[in-house]
């Protein structure tokens, strides 16, 4: 049984949530997991700037931020999506959906390219704190990455086969916030491991 | 008609959140001091973050207590993560 608000959220009045009431709660579960990451990675950095400082020189920040904009623009992309199933053109939902799971390989290729360049010059995640908070925190991400992706590609073969609509869209909804979830969480991961102190 | 304003809103929403990006990278590479930097990326995570919580995850329009609890998260996040950067 859904428990889903029933009306579409543009057109709707205050007071309504888009999406499933159960997905917004998995995402308060989520957003509590990165909670412990991000308050480990900060307090250690506390006990340890210098170390945290060195590590970081070793990061590209122009990488994360292209990182970042693939990210965000795959996020725009399947809010774009979602307006569409609304307008019952789920086809087009689909080719966006598609669209915003290549934008999102933009942040897969490169942040696997910026492993494979830091494990193949010794900065693995025995190397020192920094870097094994920051493979533990960005590996997290990265696996919720994929799992997105994955949620994004099933909600493109859905739309394909007419299973959302304009008067069936809370699942697309749903899958959707998580990928949005994903952009917040790495709002405040991107500068906290790439570019402060 | 409607869906046509949210998506141009979704298009503005995009263009803040790439804008507000190129500052954070700016503020991260050339800022003068510890203190300034923390508190303008911050400052612009929040933003951010408020951007994607309002304007993608549609929270303008549901009640206030979601709104309170989703836009705690950074805010909560923000001031932990600046407290720690600039109280040693």
């Amino acid at each position: 049984m859904s428990t889903s608000a029933k009306t579409n959220p543009s057109a709707a009045g205050r007071g309504r949530l888009t999406g499933d009431l159960a997905m917004w709660i998995f995402i308060l579960a989520e957003l509590t997991a990165f909670t412990l990451f991000i308050l480990g990675f900060s307090f250690t950095q506390w006990l340890k700037p210098e170390l945290f400082a060195e590590g970081r020189a070793q990061l590209d920040s122009s990488t994360g931020w292209a990182m970042t904009a693939g990210l965000l623009t795959s996020g725009f992309i399947a809010a774009l999506a979602v307006e569409r199933v609304r307008k019952d053109h789920a086809r087009q939902a689909a080719l966006l959906l598609l669209a915003a799971i290549a934008s999102g390989m933009v942040y897969v290729v490169l942040k696997v390219k910026e492993y494979a360049h830091l494990a193949s010059i010794g900065f693995d995640l025995e190397y020192n704190t920094f870097f094994t908070l920051y493979w533990i925190t960005t590996a997290f991400h990265f696996l919720h990455v994929l799992l997105g992706l994955v949620v994004l590609a099933i909600l493109g073969v859905l739309c394909l086969r007419g299973h959302f609509g304009a008067h069936n869209h809370t699942g697309v909804e749903s899958g959707v916030l998580y990928w949005h979830m994903i952009d917040l969480v790495w709002v405040i991961i991107f500068p906290l491991v790439y570019l402060l102190g | 008609m409607n869906n046509l304003k949210h998506e141009i809103a979704l298009l503005g929403c995009w263009i803040a959140l790439m804008l507000a990006t190129m500052g954070t990278v700016y503020w991260g590479t050339h800022a003068t001091s510890l203190t300034l930097q923390v508190m303008v990326i911050m400052l612009i995570a929040v933003f951010k973050s408020g951007v994607i919580i309002d304007g993608f995850m549609e929270l303008w329009s549901a009640g206030s207590k979601w709104r309170l609890i989703m836009y705690g998260w950074p805010v909560l996040m923000a001031v932990v993560v600046g407290a720690t950067l600039l109280t040693k």
